[in-house]
């Protein structure tokens, strides 16, 4: 079974943290990671896409104004099990016309197309459906649970 | 009938300024009626200054970068239609 739920890693993130951590590959590059929109239901995000391409992202798009959004994340803390976050408030649209229900927010590496590498996934507390001229806003984390986008190892 | 006058494609890296003919925020100009007043906090008001961050890797459409009212940074796709329409270029 490879349903992904809250703030997972998907497959090809899995695969990037065991390689550099056990010094198999030198880690990525730092660089900007973006948070889109998934109107994927609840139970059918499958953790082993690896792009944004995959039959069951369900992007957002962007014909509705919707563009992906600097995720931002915080450092990760020295704890155990070890965590970030989104360091800011995060706005979708205003969309021009009304681009369905999202259940899912998912980081990936560019802010756009589907060639995108998938890294998380975040379970949105409620689905939320936006109307035309509507935003969409997502509070900066604070480590708290349910308090923004907060993805754990 | 000839063409009107083709209005240019928005350029990645410049930036330009949002003067809708309507005067209207963005998101109420779509919507047609006046939004919420969270959600007009959260539009994008005539006078808006953008940055053409890329365009669309799927679509080509551009992705705008620009600054909301309460000083977050927002991208927002555009209608190319729409952006030669409603943005002036900044000099």
């Amino acid at each position: 079974m490879t349903l992904i739920s809250q703030g997972q890693l998907f497959q090809y993130a899995e695969q990037q943290a065991l390689q550099a951590v056990f010094r198999l590959v030198q880690s990525p590059a730092a660089a900007a990671t973006y948070m889109a929109l998934s109107q994927t239901a609840v139970g059918s995000l499958q953790s082993t896409e690896t792009t944004m391409a995959g039959a069951t992202i369900s992007e957002y798009a962007t014909s509705t104004g919707y563009a992906r959004q600097a995720y931002g994340p915080t450092s990760p803390t020295a704890a155990s099990p070890s965590q970030l976050w989104n360091t800011a408030q995060i706005t979708w649209g205003p969309f021009t016309s009304a681009p369905g229900t999202c259940y899912w927010g998912i980081v990936c590496t560019a802010a756009s197309g589907t060639a995108a590498n998938t890294i998380a996934s975040f379970l949105l507390a409620s689905s939320r459906t936006p109307g035309v001229g509507d935003s969409l806003q997502c509070a900066a984390g604070t480590g708290a649970a349910g308090v923004g986008f907060i993805c754990q190892v | 009938m000839p063409a009107g006058p083709q209005a240019a494609p928005p350029q990645v890296g410049e930036r330009y300024t949002y003067q809708p003919a309507d005067g209207k925020p963005h998101g109420e100009s779509h919507k047609g009626s006046p939004l919420t007043a969270e959600m007009t906090e959260l539009d994008m008001d005539a006078g808006t200054e953008v940055y053409v961050l890329d365009l669309d890797a799927d679509s080509g459409w551009p992705h705008l970068q620009w600054t909301d009212k309460k000083g977050l940074p927002r991208i927002t796709t555009f209608d190319p239609d729409e952006f030669a329409g409603d943005f002036q270029p900044l000099p």
